[in-house]
């Protein structure tokens, strides 16, 4: 009897998962959906992704079965069949109606990037899932938009992290004027209130810090230079098409070298190139055999490893 | 040699997250997966006591600790299962370092004081050979309100930084003073581990002849070798001096009389209560 209850109540959940949100696109949120970063860019973004969890042992992101067939997994959990446990980001079980967070709740895990389980019970997470930035920040302002105050996410800040990165992709993605802010769906008025609103030293907050400043300000695991040549300097930089803002001054990514501590050699000359294009970062040199893929050009800059000072 | 600097560098930067990961191989309970379910049974009187690793057990959150109560075994570094008595092991189960310190740290972001303590009062830090502990002279972090936190949590005191033109004094601690609060010795091949610190802003394991070079605070403000050398003490090892002038650093005369110093002490057959300092006093 309390079966065919059960199996009751869990046909009538995935109707009713099934008739607010089936699709695919619905179900799994994407990195920099519904902003007008390029496919490149995003694609680089998921290299990031995928290169940084690696190096704990797993992939990063939503479990396939949930882009390439969402109803027939959500059929089987709903049916109780014996299936591997599903990862789920979190951000796509938080923006899940609450008949398919049920449906997850059955069988799940949230995914973290540095590859520690965390289960989900009755509203909170057993364990600390480390978050990529892009994906805390859209959480957070998500959170924000729903409640204005920060105080009352504090069991979001104090309960996740967010994940180390490479000094390169984060000054590519996250260093920028104030124009390239809607590259990020965002604008500065949000991005720069957000930095000044948390605790910490209040350094003046400028267009081009407000993001680090948010990242610095929250619980990260650090900004680091990947070590790819013995300590003899790293000289490979993300390519133009990676970057957000292609106008960016090398004294801007100087500054962030120096406060985070990163030692570099040399600097970038920005390139004229015509009149009504501006100016781009510097002129560069490709490099044949990158070691990561969207870092393939050179621009006279060195920059050392943290352990190698 | 400085390929030997960085490879201990390297071995400190990976091994905090893999060697939790390590412990993880050994398994939770796969109803953690769904745990609305065990939550029923438990109510029905009818779950099976839930089998965790210290990973696991250590980032329960309240609720989820007084759901599941004492039907709970918890699984220490080789696996064995032991029966939690008040939600807490009943003796110290020894686990690597960077589980019990990565679960101290996150029960103090999210101000788990019950689970901050459960760390200090229940588990202990497995042993670590002098090479890896060597690497643990590393800052925790540089965010002075979570240094903050973590010492009052841990009832430890922080070092001040040091430096004539060190306008802001900062407050640091190393993982290594970690260890030691977490009840961790470190093992050297003949019993006691040697390290020894002269006028470099460097420390030494003079037996693995590995060097590990201070971390930088910024702004003139620097770590004392005074903070290295009482960690290394108080973690059961020798901590030598080498003194403050130029010749006083490894790669010169105070390495060729800490060696010879050593080799001494080794022959002699390691007392524990040799007090090689007076070499250089």
């Amino acid at each position: 009897m309390h079966n065919t209850l059960a199996k009751w109540g869990a046909t009538a959940l995935l109707s009713a998962a099934v008739a607010t949100q089936a699709h695919a696109n619905d179900l799994v949120k994407m990195p920099f959906s519904d902003t007008p970063m390029t496919s490149e860019q995003q694609q680089a973004w998921n290299y990031y992704l995928a290169d940084e969890s690696a190096q704990y042992g797993c992939q990063y992101g939503d479990d396939p079965r949930l882009k390439e067939d969402p109803r027939g997994t959500l059929e089987a959990l709903a049916n109780g069949e014996e299936i591997e446990p599903v990862q789920v980001t979190l951000r796509t079980f938080l923006d899940a109606s609450d008949n398919i967070q049920a449906l997850l709740q059955r069988n799940m895990f949230v995914a973290s990037m540095e590859c520690n389980t965390v289960y989900y019970f009755d509203g909170e997470m057993i364990g600390h899932p480390v978050l990529p930035f892009e994906e805390y920040l859209d959480i957070l302002l998500s959170k924000l938009g729903q409640e204005g105050s920060i105080r009352a996410h504090l069991d979001f800040l104090r309960g996740t992290k967010i994940a180390a990165i490479d000094a390169r992709w984060f000054w590519a993605f996250y260093l920028m004027d104030e124009d390239h802010f809607r590259m990020h769906g965002h604008d500065y008025e949000t991005i720069g209130g957000l930095a000044a609103s948390l605790p910490g030293d209040l350094e003046e907050i400028t267009p081009a810090n407000s993001y680090w400043q948010i990242y610095s300000k929250l619980f990260n695991r650090g900004i680091y230079v990947a070590n790819t040549n013995e300590c003899n300097g790293e000289s490979a930089e993300p390519n133009e098409a990676t970057i957000i803002d292609d106008n960016l001054p090398w004294e801007t990514v100087a500054d962030f070298y120096q406060t985070e501590g990163v030692q570099y050699r040399g600097k970038w000359k920005a390139t004229i190139k015509q009149e009504e294009e501006g100016f781009t970062l510097a002129d560069t040199t490709l490099i044949e055999e990158p070691i990561n893929p969207y870092f393939n050009v050179q621009r006279r800059v060195t920059i050392y490893p943290k352990e190698c000072n | 040699m400085r390929m030997k600097k960085l490879l201990a560098t390297a071995i400190t930067m990976a091994a905090l997250p893999l060697a939790a990961q390590a412990q993880a191989a050994c398994q939770d309970d796969e109803r953690l997966y769904a745990m609305a379910d065990f939550a029923e049974a438990q109510h029905n009187g009818a779950a099976e006591p839930l089998r965790l690793t210290a990973d696991t057990y250590l980032h329960l959150t309240p609720k989820a600790r007084e759901v599941i109560g004492d039907n709970l075994s918890l699984l220490d570094a080789d696996c064995n299962a032991m029966q939690v008595m008040d939600g807490e092991p009943p003796i110290k189960i020894e686990m690597p370092f960077p589980v019990l310190y990565n679960a101290f740290e996150d029960a103090v972001l999210r101000g788990d004081e019950r689970t901050s303590g459960i760390v200090l009062r229940g588990f202990r830090a497995q042993p670590m050979d002098s090479a890896s502990f060597l690497g643990l002279f590393t800052l925790v972090s540089k965010d002075p309100t979570l240094v903050q936190n973590l010492s009052s949590g841990a009832g430890i005191s922080p070092h001040a930084s040091i430096g004539r033109k060190c306008s802001e004094p900062v407050s640091y601690l190393y993982f290594a003073d970690f260890f030691v609060r977490f009840g961790g010795q470190v093992e050297g091949n003949n019993g006691k581990a040697w390290f020894t610190s002269g006028s470099q802003t460097e420390v030494t394991s003079v037996e693995d002849n590995l060097t590990h070079s201070f971390p930088r605070l910024g702004n003139d403000c620097h770590v004392s070798k005074e903070s290295v050398l009482s960690s290394a003490e108080s973690a059961g090892s020798i901590a030598i001096d080498m003194g403050n002038s130029r010749t006083d650093q490894w790669g010169h005369n105070g390495g060729t009389m800490v060696n010879e110093a050593y080799a001494g002490w080794v022959e002699a057959g390691a007392p524990d209560d040799a007090q090689p300092q007076s070499l250089f006093d």
